[in-house]
């Protein structure tokens, strides 16, 4: 499903290059749940960017669903994230002026949904989070976890074959951490390919497999043994 | 969809209440001044244009070639012959006003302020649609036709058709026939009229009037405008030769006169220059008033996108996280501009709230009434509508698509720059605003000075101390009241003249040969004062003498001329010459014979003591109180029936630059206008720019920097923008107002301290705005201004 050929990202500052990524070679199979770990500043977050077509490469090739994404234009980019790919990020990042229904809601706007439609979609999974009574309130009305599960709601709700969640747990304290690694884990199981960036150990147990990033360099990729 | 922006963005403007307060504000106050202003512009360009053949409709002008004058007065007896031989006119009629109308009713008189004397044709030509007998109605010389309007305030609910009407024309009784009613002429017509009688009546009441006995047939008796309807077919051009044949019947083998054609459209703007051209207006006004507007507009939109590309760093993350969910750069750009108009069009009701409560002042400020003309109405809302569109559209436009293009990463990662490049457009932005302002105010203080100037240059005549009473027309005991207040000890002086000084309008003109040359024709003009006159007004006199009687023979045959006259007409040592009937006693310093407006032109001055209509009297400074009484009370023995006129120079001068006066006030309006709307914007950009950088204050203060400094590195860079644009606003500022000094022949100077000042006020407001937040900001809590991130 993803493929990176000698992956490359680099800034050039006057007469110094400053390598983020070097050489990264990944491929991620469809229905798998992969962590990327490392430690702070190892290309982690640049390279999930990568994946999910916000950032581009410096060098190097990159297919998703064998289409080589490295060439492909801003407007297909555009259709990429209406249709393939969700994402959920550290700080949420919710929409503070609109609630959590229309949060919910927005990917579907610019999927041209019709309204019927996207209610029954949006009241389906509102129900499935069990988030129905919360549906009118904002996003400063909630908690962290409540606030990431909205995240995680909207990043699923076109149906993404995709989800790329960067340190979905790290402003959260290790409860609401877990419940939504939980809920990662069954969207997985339910065959969404998920790519994570974390620091928690325990947390990438409850993935398929690990990479282990360090300098911009992949250091070990292995599979999970005792999935959580 | 729409629906997702608008509730994003209503919502993100309950958050931002100040900012969108603060845009709110500056928005709809520059919409309400522009929307008063286009109500008059878009009045006085409407004019006549509700005559759908207005192409086919001309008024003939008659241009003197001897004076080089043009006039809309023509003789009657000019649309008889423009019908006998003018096959491509398909009719014409003479109109004229009737003076002063009122319709007498149970015993009631009822002003008429518009009633007209004019021939059937007029209907036609017009294309008015009236009931009644549709030729000729208004052949009879007793007939009348009435307006709508006027028929529903004498005859509410009756049919006035066959009755009689008395009416009193100038204080004469008058009996007439009421044949018809016509539709009411829209307001904004050159032709205005309540009610059109016939022109036989007037021409009767002429030539009994003026005792001119064929007034009806004299080429010389100038009363009428006459209008006429071309044929679809014929073009103006097609009516010189026949006209030039008809001078030559008219006025003889070499005409000094000429008809010429003048479209309607033309007639209420383009008529500069044409005497007794009726209502005209003033395109001079309408381009400086449009001016002011587009001025005003100019700052509220940058306002708009100062404020917006400022306060928007907040709405990036929804931006960002739009862009994750599948937008695209169009729809963030559509989503963005679709806003700033929704915001427009919320600002329009109040706008149009405010425009209403400022009419009345604005009103006085132009000095007309504002009317809304209801065949305007859909101009109006067009406009209205328009504009405000336009506004949120040219102001969302640089938000939007600066908006739209930030990368997502950053800011999702929080640290999306506000970059360096647009605080330099911010920069620009707020500078243009600034030199908008500056500008107006150092207009204003420009057209004040001029006003002031012209209040005060001295005219060669005393402009102070000086009291002018009018004597009305054919009073036949001015001398004996000259008099009787010259015994009084605190007037010094007193003599009449045909007129009070400086002479607003052109006085008799007439031309002399050259005194070198006598093919040479100069043209002069004339006045007549009394014996006293030019010592009471205390015009100097450079050789010879000024009238007196010890000399018997002064009146109608002795003449002082003026330097500008002794130099045109090339008279040298003029004392004692021959001029025209009559010979030179004297020669007058130039003085201001007419307002600063023209030059000083070649002037004659004959002394009557028939000519008094206006008495000048010099009294001792400070005795006005006093004296008043006395001299109505004199005034009350010689005209007991008359009202007592009178208006000190100073009070005239204020009346003849009123246009000066009323100009600047205008300006200075729309300066504060500019400078409060800047000022929101500057205000609401501080607030925030502190707010943003309360961590680098918070540092600079744990590093050591007093909070002086803090609150001056605010102010300097301020005041900086401030010094830039108000030396920007000086080549403009210089470059118009020499353009509208050239309307004088006598200026001020455009002096340095006016852009001084304009300096200081903008310095002032600006730095007052800014001081206020940069110094609460200064005193903030370094801990807590640490913790904020």
């Amino acid at each position: 499903m993803i493929q990176l050929k000698k992956i490359d990202k680099y800034y050039d500052a006057k007469f110094q290059r400053t390598f983020i990524l070097k050489g990264v070679n990944l491929e991620v199979k469809q229905g798998e749940f992969v962590t990327i770990m490392g430690p702070s500043g190892a290309g982690k977050s640049t390279l999930l960017n990568i994946i999910g077509l916000l950032d581009e490469p410096s060098a190097g090739e990159y297919y998703f669903w064998d289409e080589p994404a490295h060439k492909i234009k801003e407007k297909q980019k555009v259709q990429y994230h209406r249709s393939h790919i969700g994402f959920i990020f550290q700080a949420f990042h919710l929409i503070d002026e609109l609630n959590v229904y229309e949060n919910i809601e927005t990917p579907l706007v610019y999927r041209s949904v019709k309204g019927k439609e996207r209610k029954a979609m949006v009241a389906d999974l509102l129900d499935r989070f069990n988030m129905v009574a919360k549906k009118d309130l904002f996003p400063s009305q909630l908690s962290g976890g409540q606030q990431q599960l909205v995240a995680i709601a909207r990043a699923i709700i076109g149906s993404p074959k995709l989800l790329l969640a960067d340190e979905p747990t790290g402003n959260l304290h290790s409860e609401q951490g877990e419940m939504i690694m939980k809920l990662l884990k069954k969207l997985n199981e339910e065959g969404m390919t998920i790519i994570q960036v974390t620091h928690n150990e325990d947390f990438a147990q409850y993935g398929t497999r690990v990479v282990k990033l360090i300098d911009g360099l992949i250091r070990e990729d292995y599979q999970v043994e005792n999935r959580k | 969809m729409l629906k997702n922006y608008l509730t994003s963005a209503l919502r993100f403007l309950q958050r931002n209440k100040l900012f969108a307060g603060i845009n709110i504000l500056g928005l709809s106050l520059a919409l309400a001044a522009s929307f008063i202003i286009l109500l008059f512009v878009i009045n006085e360009l409407s004019y006549n244009t509700n005559f759908k053949n207005r192409k086919q409709i001309y008024r003939v002008l008659e241009h003197s070639v001897e004076y080089k004058r043009t006039s809309a007065h023509t003789p009657y007896i000019l649309s008889k012959n423009i019908t006998d031989e003018f096959p491509q006119v398909k009719h014409v009629a003479s109109v004229s006003g009737a003076g002063r109308f009122s319709v007498k009713l149970n015993d009631e008189l009822i002003p008429v302020p518009n009633a007209m004397s004019a021939n059937s044709d007029i209907f036609k030509i017009f294309n008015i649609p009236f009931v009644g007998q549709q030729n000729n109605i208004l052949d009879e010389p007793n007939s009348i036709v009435l307006s709508r309007n006027l028929t529903q305030k004498l005859f509410p609910g009756e049919d006035p058709i066959g009755r009689k009407l008395i009416t009193q024309i100038n204080e004469k009784e008058e009996i007439f026939v009421v044949k018809g009613i016509f539709n009411d002429i829209p307001v904004n017509s050159t032709i205005k009229a309540d009610c059109f009688f016939s022109s036989k009546y007037l021409m009767k009441r002429l030539t009994q009037g003026i005792k001119d006995e064929n007034s009806e047939t004299n080429w010389h008796s100038n009363f009428w405008m006459t209008w006429l309807l071309l044929d679809k077919n014929a073009n103006a051009a097609s009516l010189d030769e026949p006209f030039r044949a008809l001078e030559k019947k008219a006025f003889g083998a070499e005409p000094k006169y000429n008809f010429s054609l003048q479209n309607l459209s033309d007639v209420y703007l383009h008529s500069q220059g044409i005497e007794y051209s009726g209502l005209t207006g003033n395109l001079k006004n309408i381009r400086i008033f449009s001016a002011i507007a587009l001025l005003i507009i100019i700052v509220a939109a940058f306002n708009y996108v100062i404020l917006s590309t400022a306060v928007s760093t907040g709405r990036t993350k929804e931006i960002g996280i739009r862009k994750t969910s599948g937008a695209s750069v169009q729809s963030i750009r559509k989503q963005l501009l679709n806003e700033s108009i929704v915001f427009a069009m919320l600002v329009l009701p109040i706008a149009l709230f405010l425009a209403t409560l400022g009419k009345p002042y604005a009103e006085d400020l132009f000095q007309t009434k504002l009317l809304i003309v209801r065949s305007n109405i859909i101009i109006y809302i067009v406009v209205y509508v328009v504009l405000t569109l336009t506004i949120g559209l040219a102001s969302g436009l640089y938000t939007a698509s600066f908006l739209s293009k930030l990368n997502v990463i950053s800011i999702l990662k929080n640290s999306a720059q506000t970059g360096r490049r647009k605080s330099r457009v911010r920069f620009a932005l707020i500078v243009v605003q600034l030199i908008i302002f500056c500008s107006f105010v150092s207009s204003t203080l420009i057209i004040r000075s001029q006003y002031k100037y012209a209040l005060q240059k001295d005219p060669g005549y005393y402009n102070h101390d000086i009291l002018f009473i009018n004597m009305g027309r054919d009073q036949q005991n001015s001398a004996a009241f000259i008099n009787s207040i010259k015994t009084y000890p605190n007037i010094i002086s007193a003599g009449g003249s045909l007129d009070a000084l400086p002479l607003p309008y052109q006085f008799q003109h007439f031309n002399i040969e050259h005194l070198q040359d006598s093919a040479k024709k100069v043209t002069v003009e004339l006045f007549g004062v009394d014996y006293d006159f030019i010592e009471t007004m205390g015009i100097q006199i450079l050789e010879g003498r000024s009238f007196s009687h010890e000399f018997g023979s002064d009146e109608s045959s002795s003449f002082l001329i003026n330097e500008a006259a002794v130099k045109a007409l090339g008279i040298t040592e003029p004392i004692g010459k021959p001029l025209s009937d009559g010979k030179i006693i004297g020669v007058m310093k130039d003085f201001n014979f007419h307002p600063l407006y023209s030059e000083i032109p070649p002037l004659i001055v004959v002394a009557s003591d028939n000519y008094v209509s206006q008495v000048g009297v010099h009294y001792k400074p400070g005795t006005l109180e006093d004296l008043l009484p006395l001299i109505k009370s004199e005034w009350e023995k010689i005209a007991p029936t008359q009202p007592f006129n009178y208006k000190t120079i100073e009070e005239f001068l204020k009346e003849i630059y009123i246009n000066e006066k009323n100009l600047s006030v205008i300006i200075s309006v729309f300066a504060l206008f500019s400078l409060l709307i800047a000022s929101f914007g500057l205000f609401g950009l501080t607030l925030f720019m502190v707010k943003n950088q309360t961590k680098e204050i918070g540092i600079k203060k744990v590093i050591g920097s007093s909070e002086k400094m803090i609150v001056f590195s605010f102010l300097r860079k301020n005041l900086f923008m401030v010094a830039l644009a108000s030396f920007l606003s000086i080549p403009p500022t210089i470059f118009i107002m020499n353009r509208w000094l050239s309307n004088f022949s006598f200026k001020t100077n455009i002096e340095w301290w006016v852009f001084a000042l304009a300096f200081v006020t903008a310095a002032l407001v600006v730095l007052g705005t800014v001081f206020y937040h940069s110094f609460r900001a200064s005193r903030v809590n370094p801990v807590k201004a640490l913790r904020y991130e």
